[in-house]
Formats: structure tokens, sequence, C-alpha cells
């Protein structure tokens, strides 16, 4: 164990007494109110120009009840509550006809209109979405555009298109939606912790569940774990590199055992995140 | 006693062996130097004792320990690539190495050693700044600051200049005067011919040579010539019963056959040019290394 403390001891102080250790302590936190301060400044700095998005529906059932959704939206969602300002874009569907003739001709079109910044995207909705059978192509539901995976629209869409959707098939089956709603209700189990009794008052007290308890916590730990890996694993890498490069580790396998070395380094690393951290809590 | 005890040793890496089947008896307190070319399984012999390779297969005694990690503390180890922190400074350095050793204080012997090897003004400062040859020296104090029993070695001699190539030998000597056992790895059979005790060559993962300098050379008996003539070294070649001719500068060396007289070469040498100087002698070690590993190890050894 000596041995190891000797390691430890050893990294440890060769990575804590640089220049770059004392400065990196400074500037991290500088770096990380500096991106806060980022975000905070450029949240509100989101393009708000309207999105015009095509919708080639081979069902007949959805789109025109997605236009509308569309026009909710425009009218309310788009607006911030408090000040009125616009802070997200509006979302202006198109419905054209399906070119049953040539398909695939049509996506070309469309793609091409995406490509010049005609249209923002194109939804294409199956011909039997609502019933969806073994023709697995005819039941997707496909949204084309320059970024799909990071459009909020995509997301978007998908609510008012299943609303959609079950409305057809709960009126098909003679249900009203609200009944269906009322059916379906899904109902959450909530996380308390346990009852208690007073001791000075005798009154038995209701389990509360505490949103920092729940949540905030395992956040800290798991914010305070990632800066520990995040100090720890660089010295480390750096101190393993530099024996290796410089054959320091043949000179140490002579004196210290394999096990004794590594899990001396450890320590050592350890010991600079913990003190970054201690650092840090102090400071704070 | 003996010092290192190998006992059929050997160590393959993938299908290369590197040493193979080796049993070798270190005495203590000797100075055993190990030779042989390029490659030929002098470090992997070296690590094995240190543990830093395990053999495959055989076992090693050190310092009379079945289990070499009891002993590593009594072991001084230089390694044939030098490995100090460049960024420590040189004090520091070898307090480190000498406190890994479970030497409680050894600020005196650092001293010592640093006086004794002319670092002393270099002690405060960063093994960076340092040349090679200096850097050299302080490996070698790593190796030792710690008073071991068993000091090993790989190639210490290797890139010094003359003044201290001849510091270090000093130091080895003195090693061993203090009872310290010495092995050492080296190319420069002039060094291993005046140091060691013992002399082993491993060629191709083998033992090839083992023994004193005396030993060793009465296996080849007075089989060469160092003659000394007027003139160019041409009228020494073609002559029958000389096996070789190998030039020297001031001095030509034959080898002569063994069923060969020597008086009747010198007869014919001093038929064809006026003779200075004619003796019989047994081969040099260089000569005996060449014989065994070929000319390749005599580029290796002259360079």
């Amino acid at each position: 164990m000596r041995k190891t403390i000797l390691v430890a001891l050893r990294d440890y102080n060769a990575a804590v007494r640089t220049k770059g250790f004392i400065i990196g302590l400074l500037v991290m936190p500088v770096m990380l109110g500096g991106s806060i301060l980022v975000i905070k400044l450029t949240e509100d700095r989101v393009d708000t120009t309207d999105r015009r998005i095509a919708i080639v529906d081979r069902s007949g059932a959805v789109a025109p009840a997605l236009v509308e959704a569309a026009e909710r939206r425009n009218e309310s969602d788009i607006y911030d509550e408090e000040t009125g300002k616009k802070v997200r874009p509006a979302c202006i569907l198109e419905i054209v006809e399906p070119n049953e003739d040539d398909i695939e001709a049509q996506r070309l079109e469309l793609s091409d209109k995406v490509r010049a910044g005609e249209l923002f995207a194109f939804l294409e909705i199956g011909k039997e979405v609502v019933h969806p059978g073994d023709d697995a192509d005819a039941a997707r539901i496909t949204y084309h555009s320059e970024n799909p995976v990071f459009d909020d629209e995509r997301h978007w869409l998908v609510h008012p298109i299943n609303d959609r959707l079950r409305s057809v098939r709960v009126a098909e089956a003679d249900l009203d939606d609200e009944t269906v709603v009322r059916l379906v209700r899904w109902m959450p189990v909530e996380g308390l912790g346990l009852i208690t009794l007073d001791e000075d008052t005798g009154e038995v007290k209701d389990a509360d569940a505490s949103e920092f308890e729940a949540i905030g916590i395992p956040y800290v730990m798991m914010m305070l774990m990632l800066m520990l890996i995040m100090a720890t694993v660089n010295p480390l890498i750096h101190s393993v590199l530099e024996e290796k490069m410089q054959r320091i580790a043949e000179v140490l396998l002579g004196s210290v055992r394999p096990s004794q070395l590594m899990f001396g380094k450890l320590l050592g690393a350890l010991g600079v995140s913990g003190t970054m951290i201690s650092f840090y809590i102090i400071a704070a | 006693m003996n010092a290192v005890e190998i006992r059929n040793v050997t160590k393959t890496f993938g299908a290369l062996t590197a040493v193979g089947d080796l049993s070798l008896n270190v005495p203590a307190g000797s100075v055993y130097g190990f030779i042989g070319p390029n490659g030929s399984g002098k470090t992997t012999t070296l690590r094995m004792i240190m543990s830093i390779l395990l053999p495959d297969s055989g076992s090693i005694r050190v310092l009379d320990e079945e289990r070499q990690e009891a002993a590593t503390d009594r072991i001084g180890y230089l390694p044939e690539e030098r490995g100090l922190y460049r960024r420590m400074k040189v004090r520091d350095v070898l307090r480190f190495y000498g406190k890994l050793k479970n030497r409680g204080n050894v600020s005196r012997d650092v001293d010592h050693w640093l006086e004794k090897l002319d670092l002393t003004e270099w002690a405060d400062k960063k093994v960076e700044t340092l040349s090679k040859g200096m850097s050299q020296k302080v490996q070698f104090i790593a190796a030792v600051v710690h008073r071991p029993d068993l000091v090993i070695l790989d190639e210490p001699f290797t890139g010094l200049d003359p003044v201290n190539t001849d510091v270090l030998q000093q130091a080895v000597l003195e090693l061993q005067a203090n009872g310290a056992t010495v092995i050492f790895s080296t190319h420069d059979m002039s060094t291993a011919e005046t140091m060691c005790d013992f002399i082993f060559m491993i060629f191709k993962g083998r033992k090839v040579l083992d023994g004193t300098l005396t030993e060793i050379q009465d296996r080849y008996g007075t089989d060469t010539g160092r003659v000394r003539i007027d003139g160019d070294a041409a009228p020494l070649h073609d002559i029958p019963g000389v096996e070789r001719v190998t030039d020297r500068g001031q001095l030509q060396e034959l080898r002569i056959a063994d069923d060969c007289d020597s008086q009747d070469i010198l007869t014919v040498i001093a038929s064809r040019a006026r003779v200075r100087h004619f003796e019989l002698a047994r081969p040099s070690l260089h000569d005996i290394f060449v014989r065994i590993a070929g000319p390749e190890a005599e580029e290796a050894t002259s360079a």
C-alpha cells in the first residue's frame, strides 16, 4: 500500500503543481458561466420564418384536420403568452393532390421545391393509414425535409395526425372521442416517501414527494460524477501516456507491481478531481 | 551462493522464441556480463529476472527468493531505454525512485551519488534540462540509490563519452567491492573483458558461452597470431593454414587452422615481408563473438 500511495502522491503533485491545473481551475467556471450566458442571450433568437409544408394525403382522411390543427396552433401556440411576441415559426400546411400515376415524380418535384426553398418540408400520408393492412408501404407516414431528425414540425405533426386517426377510427366504431379518452385514461403511479409521526404534536404526517429529492439530487450527483470523470480521465491518460512513451513504466515496474502502479495512478487522479471539486464547493 | 539462478527458462513472443531453455547461475558478489548481438535475448532475460516479463516455462530464483517480487526492493534496475520524469527535478526523481524501493530516507545517498557522479549542481534542475549523458548518470543513480544487493544494468555505457564511461565503470566496480552483484549487458567486448568476472553470451535465444574469460578463451586454444610487418597487409593473404586475416590497423590478426604449425606460417610471412612483431595468443572476446554470431554481429560491435 505504501508504494501505491507513493505513486499516487507523485501523480497528484505532478498534476496539481502545474500552471495548467491552476489556470484550468479558474477557467472552467468562466467557460461554464460563459456558455450559460451565451445560451441565455441567444435563447430568444429563434428563426420564426413561416414554414410551408406540403401534404400529400393518399388516404384523404387526415389532411384537412391537420390544416385546422395548424391554424389553431398558429393563432396561439407560437406567441409568448406574456409579451405576445412571436417566438416560434408558423406552420402553413398546403394540401397537394396525390399523383397516383407517377408517385416518384411527385416526390422528386416536392423535394426540388424544398431544396429551392419554396417549401420547408413535405408530408406523405399512405392510403391505408386509418386501417393498416398487409401492405406496410400503404400505411406509412413520411416527413421529408433537409433536416428531418431535428425539425420541431415533424415532432408536432405526430400529435394532430394521431388525434385525427383515432377520431376516425372511434367514429367508425360508433363512439365519441370523449368516451374513448375516458375509457383509455392512463393512471400514473406516484412515488412518495413514508408516513411519519410528529413526536411533538402526535400528528401523523402525510408522505410528500420532494422535487429536489426526486430530481435535483440525482441531477446534481450526475453532474458531479461527470465533472469527476472529466477531471480524472484527462490527467490519468496523460500520465499513463507519458510513462509509456518515455519508458518510465519499465523503471517503475522494477519496483512496483502493475496493480500497485495502476491503482496508485487512479488514486492520484481521483485526488486531482477531488481537489477541483473541493475548490469549487469552498468557493461556492 | 548464487544471486540469480535461472532454470530451463523459455520465453516466446508469438512464433519467436526470444529465450530458449536457458539455465544460468550468477554467483553473489560477481560482475556478470551479458553479451550477444541485437535481438539475441539479453534484454528479455534481464526483464525476466526483474519479473517485468514472466517466463513461459522454467523458474528464476533471485537473491534466494522463489518469488522475485519478494526481492524487488533489493534489486536495482537500469533499463535499456531510459525512463525519467522529464518535468521533475533531479533530486526529487531520485528520492521518489529510492522511496519506491522501501528505503525511508535516501536523501543522504542521493547527495552522495550526485556528488560522486559530478551532478550536484544539477540536483535542483529539471530532468528535461540534462544532456543525454547526464540523464544516463541520473538513471544509474536511480538504480543504485537504495543500496541494492543485485544491480541489473541493461547497456549502461551506451552513448557515454569516455570520461563518463570511466566514471560509471568505476562506480560499478565499487558496487561490487561493497558486496553487490552486478549484471550488465553490453556490446563493448573490451568492457566485458576488463570488467566481468563471468561472461555469458546469448545468441538467437540460446546460451552459447558462459564462464570466466579465461575459461572461454581456453576453449578456443592459442589459434590467433598477431603480426606486424613493414608495408601493407597484402603479404599475409593466401597463406596456407591461415583461415582469416583481420586488419586491426597497426596489427594484423590471423586465425590459424588447428592442424597447422605456426612456425611454418611465420616462415612464409618472413619470406614475403619484414616481420616486426609476431605473437601467438588466445582469441579476443571480440573475435570469439564474431566467430559465433557472424559478420552482422561484427558490424554491430564495431559500430
